[in-house]
């Protein structure tokens, strides 16, 4: 049973990649959603944003340099009933390689990324201020038409700290492509 | 022989993958709030003192084994100055108890410090307030890893000042 799963997983993710007619080009996009903080007591739901470029190399590779605003919404314990605290404010700078294709996209395909990103956290609750390299990676679908792309996607983002354990969210976020020179 | 050993290697590679992810995903960060119910008054000849114990903490005794480090120390008190002359609190970590405020200096960790509390007067100090008095977290690791030590407040000589009931400490850990 998992395996039928698992090969029709696989299958949707090829035909996929596929079925979208691919060509080169670049494109820009913008963003927004939801950041959702894993097992962090002193973080709760927040917004994110953010901006991107999507690079096409030729055939299923791309690169995505992209900035992402993103705040944690304030928090609260059970130890503190009624009191709140406020949540970290983080901006990342990052470099996605992309297994899809980045150009623009006739029909629709996933496009599983990975990459690395420079954040820097914030709090003023804390009186915190600090900057590292962490990671991320996930898995989008994109949709369009012509010059632009609806996109959707699902990450999971991971920033080490000072003297171990790290912060992870999963990102959700919705956003448009718009694609230039395409041939 | 190899067809075995080609037939276990990816198992091997996803069991380990589903490993170190598992282990990046159980880590994270906890939150203790303690309430300091006693009145702490002291002097430079009388000090007292509050045993924080954490070994009753549910979140303490869950991640005692694999606390990682502190990510941050807040506390919330009133402080009152018993004498005419501005005060610089200071508030220690000790794993025994001490005596006297030279014995404090010596023998305990400075974990917050530079805390103004004016002459015959009193300072209310929240908790978004507090992150101003530099504390020094990496110091505060091995207190909250024991689960057991003890808070002094003192200041500068001579001082006399009272940390009134209700104050609270809030210590934020890593842990994975």
């Amino acid at each position: 049973m998992n395996r039928r799963i698992m090969i029709a997983a696989a299958a949707v993710l090829i035909l996929g990649t596929a079925t979208g007619a691919r060509a080169t080009g670049w494109g820009v996009g913008a963003f927004g959603g939801v950041t959702i903080p894993i097992a962090q007591e002193d973080a709760a739901r927040g917004i994110l944003y953010g901006a991107q470029l999507r690079l096409s190399l030729g055939g299923l590779l791309g690169i995505e340099p992209n900035f992402t605003y993103f705040k944690n919404g304030d928090w609260e314990i059970d130890d503190a009933p009624g009191e709140t605290f406020e949540g970290s404010k983080l901006t990342a700078l990052g470099v996605n390689l992309i297994l899809g294709g980045a150009g623009p996209v006739t029909g629709f395909r996933f496009f599983p990324f990975a990459g690395a990103k420079y954040y820097n956290e914030k709090n003023d609750f804390r009186d915190f201020s600090d900057s590292r390299l962490g990671w991320s990676a996930g898995l989008g679908l994109e949709i369009g038409a012509g010059s632009l792309g609806i996109e959707a996607r699902a990450a999971g983002e991971v920033l080490p700290m000072d003297g171990g354990g790290s912060r992870k969210w999963v990102h959700l976020r919705g956003g448009v492509n718009y694609y230039f020179g395409i041939k | 022989m190899k067809r075995n050993l080609r037939s276990i290697r990816l198992p091997a590679l996803l069991a380990a993958v589903a490993i170190i992810v598992a282990g990046c995903i159980v880590s994270g960060q906890f939150v203790i709030v303690l309430n300091i119910d006693n009145e702490m008054v002291s002097t430079n000849q009388e000090l007292s003192s509050t045993l924080v114990d954490l070994t009753d903490n549910e979140t303490w005794k869950d991640h005692k084994e694999d606390i990682q480090n502190i990510v941050d120390v807040k506390f919330e008190a009133t402080i009152v100055n018993n004498r005419p002359d501005s005060a610089w609190g200071s508030v220690y970590f000790a794993d025994r108890e001490l005596t006297d405020a030279d014995s404090v200096r010596a023998g305990a960790v400075q974990v917050l410090g530079g805390i103004r509390i004016p002459g015959w007067d009193s300072v209310q100090i929240s908790f978004s307030e507090s992150a101003v008095y530099m504390p020094e977290l990496e110091k505060a690791l091995d207190f909250v890893e024991s689960g057991k030590f003890y808070v002094y407040g003192i200041a500068d000589t001579p001082f006399s000042i009272t940390i009134r009931p209700g104050a609270r400490l809030m210590i934020t850990f890593s842990a994975g």
